[in-house]
């Protein structure tokens, strides 16, 4: 199993180093959630990640100011092309993860986990 | 500008200070008694529920990374300040640092954790690098024959027989920026903390959120479902020679209650107040999305009692008449008090103490953050800023 | 073919061997002290004549701006250093995380650093209690300032107080001693009577157009500073309205200039259900006043007596010990006027809702304050939302801060502060006479722009700007701020982010089908 996490390096990038990382995780840093495209989700799918997280600040305190709302509407977006595609749109999720909040980059990171070995089995 | 400052403490102030003195081209060595830089706000959640409600506690990882990243400041940590000599624009600073445990060479592996009979090693916060050993806890400390933790290290990071190394530097300025000390909620001995699990502290509830995703801070499967916010403990009480508002209470327990509350939609709160303070940028937007979600009373109880729930009796006054009522969990709304350090922090710099035992700086010697007043941490950060901006200018003023 | 290196840290736990596969013309360990990595880092990339390095070790992060700058002052490359973080990362996944910083390497281009002149001078608009101070300290710290004040004298709301104060200076005489120190100085220039009218150019390199008496005149600058004050609104929606009886708190000082012949005064606070301290303040100082000359029964209702700064706790003591009467209402009182009194009826829950009536010679009546200059801030793209990143005087630009009552309730310790944190930030930023800014960093195409002006629409840093020569748009290097929301918008794929572009992003993706 693969799971590609694109990180904001301000926030979610720095709460995935405060513990352990689970073996299935690619982190990819972004220096703001703006920065991710709808491209950059699909092209994880094709090459064979199996779920998909944006994780950036929280959408009232994007050093850009706009950054974090534009990632979730990228995945907002990203999400009915999967659904058209035939790919389960739960796959791709959004989540606000600020830089002291480790326990919770695990958890989303284990939910997801969870859900897709649900999903294959 | 070619100078050097000590900054002491590395809380949210001391954080900011010493990023505006070294833009300013100053060397800084930035003095922290524990382990890790950070300070109490590095212990704090975040508070975010669907939206941010700007607690700030992720600027402290952040301004940490920054300050790493700062060629010109020189981080000590587990180093104290023992002497300082001379006056503004030239002070002689020993510093004495304790290294049982070098950061540098350890890297969080946890066998210490394991042989310690004592539980007396732990990270200072989450996203410290490295362990740290709690001197209160350890019995090597108290002068036992132990290094159960030495041994078990791989790569030799604890030593036991490393010596205190004494440093000496010259500055121009000193920040101090040592910060405060929550109130003891032991004191407030009718209030139940220490005698009654379920009374706890909002510093150990921040702690506690910290740790765990959801609610059952207990780890016993039972979530509290209806809980008490108490303010004011230890704040606006002459009783206790703190006749001022900590200013942050308010803020951190609505903040807190509100995270409850999102996490499990299910908890009741209920707020026991005198006033509800909003100042603040954006907070006031913060309390009215509370207000109709909480309930709150005005009146603070005049004891807690023990028992499968805690009951809280109201003694006439505020409106409460004899009442009695019942909660599942009690957090106590601890206010900033002055650091027991400061006594000696005001002897080693020369400072003086206000009437309630904040610092107050001299000519050369500024204070900044909690240790001159109750702040939270951004309103920290910017005092840090002010201070660091001042220092500077009185130095141009004396070059120029 | 670019020559990379690769460096491992020691305690990262990776064989040098396992690199064998790489494109790397040398591998060596390295120290974990951030000193002595550095002097190695720096000694190897000349010694090979590496064009880049990659970095694995545990929390590189952490020194990733010290390592930056060392390779920089060494005339190497510093955006062609790639960390690889190894923590909380088995076996497997540092194998991953070292891949895949080889696969964003290589599509890694060189930095080209760019370093310009700067405007020294601030441009402070708003010459109150934040705005001087801002002045003031600046000129402390070497800089010239010019101060555009729209009334006849500078001082603002702090220049309309009289003795009603409650901290150690005197408003007046702090404004004096403000006036002292500027008005000769050679390097200030103060335009009063006078209001902005345009703000072009960005970071370093600003030109603000300003209405004068005499016309209008340009001036530049390189950082603009916003201390717009605050503006004063009746609370309406109360019903209230005012007249002989009943008054605003901001007229207060000039009642109580005089002998005030009212034996029973009340104060309403909280009219619109949160009030603020500064209208606290206000009251208490003004009730303090009034029971200290003229011996007046005072009574001061609220919804929550705001107590959190200094000195209102010491001051709300004082006035009760001095017998000053405070109640608390949660309905809003029921206030009738007729001929001479003032007739309050309310309910205080200390008093277990029991109805309280009282009639009042005069009511005095907390107003709404208001930022000022929500316009102007508007037409020029200039916000301050409630980001903790921005706090406590940014802005969504760089070179542009906002400071004292327009951008939060404040009182007069608060405006010094920003003023003097803003000046800190303008002492460091164009303190060297110079910006160094990596050129190109983020840059649009020429060719590929369709001239849609999305960049220019959404940049959050107001950095994207309209290049009419050549028809496309333009981001300013020195204003960016590197988010690259830009490049993830354009349209056309136009814009480039050197170091986050698709194709490192897309490499990095390569590595799946496990």
């Amino acid at each position: 199993m693969r799971i590609v996490v694109f990180c904001c390096e301000n926030s979610a990038y720095q709460a995935a180093r405060q513990g352990q990382l689970p073996a299935e995780v690619d982190l990819i840093r972004l220096p703001c959630g703006g920065r991710v495209e709808v491209l950059h989700m699909l092209r994880a799918f094709e090459r064979g990640a199996d779920g998909v997280l944006v994780l950036t600040c929280q959408e009232d305190n994007c050093q850009s100011l706009h950054g974090s709302a534009r990632a979730r509407h990228r995945v907002e977006y990203a999400k009915e092309i999967l659904q058209e595609i035939g790919i389960d749109p739960e796959r791709l999720q959004w989540h606000p993860v600020t830089s002291n909040m480790g326990p919770r980059f695990r958890k989303i990171v284990a939910d997801m986990i969870e859900g897709l070995k649900l999903a294959s089995a | 500008m070619k100078a050097s400052a000590l900054v002491i403490g590395g809380g949210p102030a001391g954080l900011g200070a010493a990023l505006e003195l070294a833009g300013a081209g100053i060397k800084v060595y930035l003095v922290e008694k524990e382990a890790a830089v950070g300070g109490w706000g590095a212990r704090y959640v975040c508070k975010a529920t669907d939206k941010c409600r700007q607690c700030s506690a992720c600027l402290i990882p952040e301004k940490i990374q920054e300050v790493y990243q700062q060629p010109l400041v020189e981080i000590l940590t587990n180093t104290q300040v023992v002497g300082v000599e001379g006056e503004a624009g030239s002070f002689q600073v020993r510093l004495q640092r304790e290294q049982t445990l070098d950061p540098a060479l350890c890297n969080a592996c946890g066998k210490c954790l394991e042989v310690c009979p004592k539980g007396a090693i732990d990270r200072l916060n989450p996203w410290a690098a490295a362990y740290r050993i709690d001197k209160e806890k350890c019995v090597a400390f108290a002068g036992e024959d132990c290094d159960l933790c030495a041994r078990a290290c791989p790569t030799g990071a604890i030593n036991f027989q490393r010596p205190v190394v004494n440093l000496d530097a010259s500055v121009e300025l000193v920040v101090a920026a040592t910060g405060h000390q929550p109130f003891d909620a032991r004191r407030k001995y009718r209030l139940g903390y220490g005698r009654f699990p379920r009374v706890i502290t909002g510093l150990e509830l921040e702690e506690a959120l910290n740790e765990i995703e959801g609610t059952d801070i207990f780890g016993d499967g039972r979530k509290p479902l209806d809980v008490a916010f108490i303010q004011c403990v230890g704040s606006r009480d002459v009783q206790e020679g703190a006749a001022y508002c900590s200013r942050v209470c308010c803020k951190y327990a609505l903040r807190l209650a509100g995270l409850m509350r999102h996490r499990e939609p299910e908890t009741q709160v209920t707020f026991y107040y005198m006033d509800i303070q909003t100042g603040g940028k954006g907070f006031a937007e913060v309390y009215q999305e509370c207000r109709d979600d909480f309930a709150f009373v005005r009146g603070i109880p005049a004891r807690v009692e023990g028992g499968d729930r805690l009951k809280l009796h109201f003694d006439g006054v505020s409106g409460q008449s004899f009442a009695t009522r019942e909660h599942d969990l009690v957090v106590l709304s601890v206010g900033i008090t002055p650091s027991p350090d400061n006594a000696e922090l005001a002897r080693l710099l020369t400072l003086n103490r206000d009437e309630h035992g904040f610092l107050k700086g001299r000519e050369g010697i500024y204070v900044a953050g909690t240790a001159a007043g109750p702040r939270d941490i951004s309103e920290s950060l910017a005092h840090g800023m002010e201070t660091a901006a001042n220092a500077i200018i009185n130095l141009e003023g004396r070059e120029g | 073919m670019a020559r990379w290196g690769a460096f491992i840290c020691d305690g990262a736990g990776v064989d040098a061997a396992s690199l064998a596969g790489e494109e790397v013309v040398v591998t060596t360990t390295l120290p974990s002290q951030p000193g002595d990595l550095a002097c190695k880092l720096v000694g190897i990339g000349t010694r090979y004549n590496l064009d880049g390095g990659i970095l694995i070790g545990v929390v590189p992060e952490l020194v990733e701006d010290l390592l930056k700058d060392s390779l920089r002052q060494a005339g190497l490359d510093p955006f062609r250093l790639v960390l690889v973080d190894l923590r909380g990362r088995d076996a497997e996944g540092k194998d991953r995380e070292i891949k895949a910083a080889f696969a964003r390497a290589r599509h890694l281009e060189p930095a080209a650093w760019a370093k310009s002149e700067v405007e020294q001078r601030a441009l402070i608009i708003g010459g109150g209690a934040a705005g001087l101070q801002t002045a003031l300290s600046l000129r402390q710290l070497g800089l010239p300032v010019l101060i555009v004040e729209g009334e006849q004298n500078l001082g603002g709301r702090l220049g309309r107080l009289d003795g009603l104060f409650p901290y150690d200076e005197d408003p007046k005489g702090w404004i004096q001693s403000a006036l002292e120190a500027l008005q000769d100085d050679p390097e200030v220039e103060i335009l009063t009577a006078s209001n902005p009218l345009a703000l072009e150019g960005q970071v370093g390199d600003f030109t603000l157009t300003v209405q004068t008496p005499g016309g209008p005149v340009t001036r530049r600058g390189g950082a603009v500073v916003l201390a717009l004050g605050s503006e004063v609104r009746w609370p309406a929606e109360s019903g209230l309205e005012p007249g002989p009886r009943v008054v605003g708190l901001s007229r207060l000082d000039e009642l109580t200039r005089f002998r005030l012949h009212h034996k029973k005064v009340a104060f309403l606070l909280d009219l619109d259900e949160l009030g603020s301290r500064v209208g606290t303040l206000s009251a208490l100082r003004g009730a303090l006043r009034i029971k200290d000359n003229w011996g007046s029964e005072v009574h001061i209702l609220c919804r929550h007596l705001k107590v959190d700064g200094k000195p209102l706790e010491s001051m709300y003591r004082k006035a009760r010990d001095m017998g000053v009467v405070f109640f608390k209402y949660e309905e809003f009182p029921k206030v009738t006027e007729t001929g001479e009194k003032v007739f309050l009826q309310f309910q205080d829950p200390d008093l277990e809702y029991v109805v309280v009536d009282e009639a009042y010679d005069l009511l005095v009546v907390e107003e709404e304050i208001l930022p000022a200059g929500e316009v102007l801030t508007e037409a020029w793209g200039i916000s301050q939302p409630a980001n903790v990143r921005l706090y406590p005087v940014e802005t969504n630009r760089k070179g542009i801060y906002m400071v004292g009552c327009c951008r939060d309730e404040m009182d007069f310790p608060g405006a010094i502060q920003d003023g003097t944190v803003a000046a800190g930030e303008i002492y460091e930023l164009l303190g060297q006479g110079a910006l160094v800014y990596e050129e190109d960093m983020v840059k649009v195409q020429t060719e590929k722009c369709v001239f849609c002006l999305t960049c220019v629409r959404i940049c959050p840093h107001g950095a994207a700007e309209i290049d009419l020569v050549q028809e496309a748009a333009f981001i300013n290097p020195a204003a960016c701020q590197a988010c690259g929301m830009c490049a993830a918008d354009c349209p056309a794929q136009a814009i480039v982010y050197k170091a986050y572009d698709n194709t490192g992003i897309m490499a990095q993706l390569e590595l799946g089908g496990r």
